[in-house]
């Protein structure tokens, strides 16, 4: 389950965090410069990308206020370093109360050795807990 | 001269005293957490038997 493979079960069909996080969230490396990032990042209809290397290790994250930064900066410099990760298999429902309590719009989902799944939105989940009720 | 205070934070968890909130790593949260907490509250890890085995 930490490496965001299939499960079943009877508990199989609901879907966590790594079912419903974005895959298609912008990625950059470390020497990109912030404005090139940001350029790409809102070409793409996004506020948020995310930090990694070649092995696709979470290294940072650019949310908006960090993309609004100066487009000149590094990424290296202009990211929010070692953000905090969630596991693909965590409940929608304990990540929506973190989500809300912390007032996260998003959230890094990684595999247990560090490997982007993908950006988990609070109003992807918002909505499909709205719409399991 | 003056030196910098660092704010602390109380884990809302065990009431440890944290530098910053685990899950937001924002100063002043008023849900600050501990990385060990965060972790238990998420289930992405189990809290340690009693140390005579329960």
């Amino acid at each position: 389950m930490g490496a965001g493979l299939p499960t079943e079960g009877t508990n199989a069909q609901h879907p966590r965090a790594g079912d419903l996080a974005r895959k298609d969230v912008p990625t950059c490396g470390l020497a990109e410069k912030l404005g090139d990032v940001n350029a790409r990042v809102q070409a793409q209809d996004w506020d948020a990308a995310v930090v990694v290397n070649e092995e696709r290790v979470v290294l940072g994250l650019l949310r908006s206020k960090e993309l609004a930064g100066d487009p000149q900066q590094p990424i290296e410099k202009a990211m929010r370093p070692g953000p905090s990760t969630y596991r693909p298999y965590v409940s929608l429902h304990d990540m929506l109360h973190a989500m809300v309590d912390h007032k996260l719009v998003n959230a890094p989902i990684t595999t247990s050795d560090g490997r982007l799944v993908g950006l988990l939105l609070q109003k992807d989940v918002a909505a499909h807990m709205e719409m399991e009720k | 001269m003056k030196e910098a205070i660092a704010t602390r934070e109380k884990c809302k968890g065990c009431g440890r005293e944290i530098e910053v909130c685990s899950c937001c790593e924002e100063p002043g949260c008023s849900h600050a957490i501990c990385f060990g907490c965060l972790h238990q509250e998420l289930k992405q890890t189990l809290r340690h038997p009693h140390a005579h085995g329960g």
